[in-house]
């Protein structure tokens, strides 16, 4: 299951979200919300006067959190059309993005709660995507549940080993922080579980990572999947050296790009998670394996690529090329030789 | 080289008494002998002046293209037409310098009326060449046996659309034509880093495009070889005035939309953003540096300058004759291509050009070694928007700092290669992340810089991190009964950065170890930018006693035992050069007067190492031309 987690406040700095705004027209609607009930505007609270931002009161700096992560979120589904809903999971006052993205809260209610304003029962509404709160890892299953949780918004927790088994809770596989910045994963990583797949839309060290996510389509891709191996031959170091192996590299790189001429491999989510394309990904991720094992890189530094491609891509590939945790240490193909095919 | 005994091994050479292996052996062992240290770095970027910043951008594989900031469009108002600036969906994206305008007038001694009509260009660069010098601590006593030369690269080919000049003529603001033209010398931009320093060396602004700061370097190399001069303030900077969408537009490289991300060698290169950029290196021999107990932060081993003559067209690269060029680098140089473990190229994002841009220096590798993706491929373009005239400084500036950690930085959006090269067959990889950067065969690290600019402009560097510092001697211990007294000396234009200054250097002296204590007080007394406005002189015998004083008078206590303030003393003032003091006292005493005392003297020659105190906190205020009110 993909849960996609909104952070609260915490994430909140000047500029979040001003790639989104200048290159999107989602943010229009909480642009208009926002200067409605604060006064002031979301380009004078984040994006082009840091003076005037640090003088925003606390509520104003939760609700441009609120509206950026919910237009994040739009345009996150807008890009990658998920053969399923994901569950919306929120830390803090992300409970009310994830409410709000789900159409279980009215943003003008949301924006309201943000700034202060105490929730009524009767703003809250039932929904088929499923909503749930980091925090206590429950799912908000009706409106009374999302009243509980909402009044119970208080400081994030900021727990990691906590929310990450809140998230294993959940039944969370593929995790992908889709608010401003990225506060939440980046703490949790080294406390989830090997194979749970943790990816973040925005970065706060480089927010055109964001743009180019988008643009490439990078989620969920097939195809961009075999180019990127095909950037993992050019993008890593020989450390052994050798005519024999530079050579062989040179044959993965041949079959790379024959794969890419053949095959027509699909671009969309729903391919990629169908499980028609497993060959591929086997090959794929074989040849991975190959070039870093021809160049001298350990099992654990191989893994560990393969994990930052399953968190780039959202793409279990460890799964679908039939690998347990550990590939290199029980290669299916290891005696067989991959060049050999 | 050194010719005189290049000479005579070629005249051995030719007479018989000196073999031809042992005349190349020589002649190799000469020209190792006088590479050039870099001793000092500087920088001024979107908004930090500490490159420092630089390294942790690249390193993080972070970003500074954002939209450029609003208060450029206020700036440039005047000279715009209607309806072409003031919002942010007017300004161009690119990583922009937050305020040009910025300047500290009491270090500089800038009055009002200069400070606003000075062109920004040189505001940025006296900023960014304060700090490279303050690194050095190439200013004050230790700087005045020097000749020192200035070499700023800069291309200002977009300044034609509209000058600073021109800018404040429509502003109406030329209340004083004088001040406005010699505000915009262009030369100025070198020589007023000469008067800020009183160095006596050549100075001069260079334009070579986009290879332009990387020349400056080369050609400071140049003159110190050849004893123009001893030490060299060399680098450059890249301003891009007007950071409009009318016109920063598609074409050159620049990207379609604001949509686009720099993706450097990738399939889905589409282009680049705009960079502004300004830097300086230190620049003196090696083996002078190690004599002064220099901190150095590497060494440039060769460089080279060429032209690829009537080969490609005037806006495009031209592989072999760069090749060649690379080949002469390598062989002048004597330098193990299987050394090279990154190469900072020009990351000109356009997919044909930074293919021509690779092809030469991948050729002249190749030449010399077979091996396959042993050497790291990188630019800052997706770091820092496109550098142009800057691009060659910022390379040297990442570059010692990738040797001094002994990290490869990752090239940030490089995730699906371009198919105009294969770089998996050839010496190249390109680093996806943050990595070690491991000794060659041979034992070493070594970088190589390349730039090249419209009209076949080409300049490189060979880079190798510093050699190991000498130990610091023995700390003093005062029991055999010499004496241990030194000399803490500081100053400040103003009183606020005086009182930052003293704070600053109260926390790293306390954190600081007594084998430096000695060090630490030549470096304040001989190697620091010496202020008129407020000064302090402090006698200690140690580490502990300085702290003591010094928070005794950061604390409040106005003049504790040991501490001479200039607005405490009696006496005359001023830089003239009284009788030499005989004692730490009368040294003091003289310093905080205003005069200029011989300070290195009462260091032992041991101790007489450069020790990078904490910065000078510059206090920069906005100055532009005031627009005239209409009917004046």
């Amino acid at each position: 299951m993909i849960g996609i987690l909104f952070p609260g406040d915490r994430a909140y700095r000047p500029g979040i979200g001003r790639e989104l705004h200048e290159n999107f027209s989602v943010l229009g609607p909480y642009e208009t919300e926002f200067s409605l009930q604060t006064g002031s505007t979301l380009a004078d609270t984040v994006w082009y006067s840091e003076a005037t931002a640090a003088g925003s009161s606390a509520g104003a700096k939760s609700a441009a959190v609120l509206a950026i992560s919910c237009g994040f979120y739009q345009t996150f589904m807008a890009t990658f059309p998920l053969p399923s809903p994901p569950v919306l999971i929120g830390t803090g006052t992300g409970v009310l993005a994830a409410l709000v993205s789900a159409g279980a809260l009215e943003l003008s209610h949301g924006v309201a709660i943000a700034l202060g304003a105490t929730a009524q029962k009767s703003w809250f509404q039932p929904t088929d995507i499923a909503v749930a709160s980091l925090d206590d890892a429950v799912v908000l299953r009706d409106t009374d549940d999302m009243l509980r949780a909402v009044n119970a918004i208080g400081a994030e927790d900021d727990d990691s080993q906590l929310q990450a088994d809140a998230l294993t809770r959940l039944g969370v596989e593929i995790a992908l922080e889709i608010g401003p910045g990225d506060t939440i994963v980046s703490r949790l990583r080294p406390h989830v579980a090997d194979t749970m797949i943790t990816g973040a839309l925005d970065t706060s060290v480089n927010a055109q990572n964001f743009l180019d996510t988008v643009a490439v389509q990078k989620y969920l891709n097939l195809r961009y999947l075999a180019e990127r191996a095909l950037g993992q031959l050019v993008g890593t170091r020989n450390r052994v050296g050798g005519t024999e192996g530079e050579d062989a590299v040179l044959v993965i790189g041949k079959r790379l790009r024959q794969l890419l001429a053949e095959q027509p491999l699909p671009t969309e989510p729903a391919e990629a998670l169908s499980g028609r394309w497993t060959d591929a990904v086997v090959t794929i991720i074989d040849l991975w394996v190959e070039n870093g094992r021809l160049k001298g890189y350990s099992p654990g530094e191989i893994t560990a690529s393969l994990r930052a491609l399953e968190n780039s891509t959202l793409l279990p590939v460890r799964f679908l090329a039939g690998y347990g945790a550990e590939p290199t240490s029980g290669h299916r193909k290891k005696e067989e030789g991959i060049l050999a095919h | 080289m050194r010719t005189d005994i290049a000479d005579a091994v070629l005249a051995g050479l030719r007479d018989g008494t000196v073999s031809k292996e042992a005349a190349v052996t020589l002649l190799q062992l000469v020209k190792k002998e006088s590479p050039i240290a870099v001793i000092g770095l500087g920088s001024r970027t979107s908004d930090s002046d500490d490159y420092h910043d630089v390294w942790r951008t690249v390193k993080e594989g972070g970003s500074r293209i954002r939209r450029a900031p609003l208060l450029r469009g206020d700036q440039i108002a005047a000279g715009m037409p209607p309806g072409t600036h003031g919002g942010p969906e007017h300004n161009a994206k690119g990583a922009y310098i937050e305020d040009i305008g910025a300047i500290d007038k009491a270090v500089f001694g800038f009055d009002d009326q200069e400070a606003a009509h000075l062109l920004p260009h040189a505001k940025v660069v006296l900023t960014s060449a304060f700090r490279a010098v303050e690194d050095a601590g190439h200013v004050g006593e230790a700087a005045t046996r020097y000749r020192t030369g200035v070499y700023v690269g800069y291309n200002h080919t977009k300044d034609h659309l509209q000058s600073f000049l021109g800018l404040a003529m429509m502003t109406g603001a030329m209340t004083d034509p004088q001040a406005a033209i010699f505000g915009s010398w262009t030369s100025g931009i070198a020589t007023r880093i000469s008067r800020a320093f009183d160095f006596r060396g050549p100075a001069y602004v260079i334009d070579a495009a986009c290879a332009s700061s990387t020349t400056a370097i080369a050609t400071a190399c140049d003159a110190i070889r050849s004893g123009r001069c001893d030490v060299a303030v060399a680098g450059g900077f890249y301003l891009d005035f007007t950071p409009v969408k009318l016109y920063n537009r598609g074409g050159l490289a620049v990207t379609p939309d604001d949509a686009s991300v720099t993706k450097l060698y990738d399939r889905r290169n589409v282009g680049m953003y705009t960079g502004e950029y300004s830097g300086f290196a230190v620049l003196k021999s090696l083996d002078k540096a190690i004599q002064d107990g220099d901190r150095i932060h590497g060494v440039i081993e060769g460089w080279g300058i060429s032209n690829n003559g009537s080969d490609g067209r005037f806006d495009q690269n031209a592989p072999d004759a760069v090749e060649q060029a690379m080949v002469d680098l390598i062989r002048s140089s004597n330098i193990d291509v299987d050394d090279i473990g990154l190469l900072l190229g020009e990351g000109y994002a356009h997919p044909m050009e930074e293919a021509l841009d690779t092809m030469g220096p991948l050729g002249a590798i190749r030449r010399f070694s077979k091996r396959r993706q042993f050497a790291a491929l990188t630019a800052l373009t997706p770091n820092f928007g496109y550098l142009q005239s800057a691009v060659g400084i910022a390379d040297l500036t990442v570059m010692l700092q990738a040797l001094e950690h002994r990290l490869i930085p990752p090239l940030p959006h490089f995730d699906t290669p371009t198919d105009l090269m294969d770089l998996v067959d050839s010496p190249f990889y390109v680093p996806t992340s943050l990595e070690e950067w491991p000794e060659s065969p041979n034992g070493r690290r070594l970088g190589i810089i390349y730039t090249n600019g419209f009209g076949g402009a080409n300049s490189m560097l060979a880079v190798s991190g510093a050699p190991a510092p000498a130990p610091a001697p023995a700390p003093p211990t005062g029991t055999d009964g010499a004496d241990t007294t030194a000399i803490y000396c500081a100053s400040a234009s103003d009183p606020q950065s005086f009182a930052a200054k003293l704070e600053a250097d109260l926390a790293f002296l306390d954190e600081a170890v007594d084998e430096d204590f000695a060090a630490i007080c030549h470096t304040s007394a001989t190697r620091q930018h010496v202020h008129d406005g407020h000064r302090i002189a402090i006698t200690a015998g140690s580490r502990a006693e300085l702290v003591e004083i010094l928070g005794q008078h950061v604390g409040g206590e106005l003049t504790p035992p040991g501490v001479y303030l200039s607005s405490s003393l009696a006496g005359p003032r001023g830089r003239r050069r009284a009788a030499e003091p005989a004692t730490p006292a009368e040294a003091a005493a003289a310093f905080a007067r205003g005069g200029s005392p011989d300070l290195t003297a009462f260091t032992a020659p041991p101790d007489r190492r450069m020790i990078p105190l904490p910065r000078y906190q510059l206090r920069p205020t906005r100055s532009w031309p005031v627009p005239v009110p209409a009917g004046e």
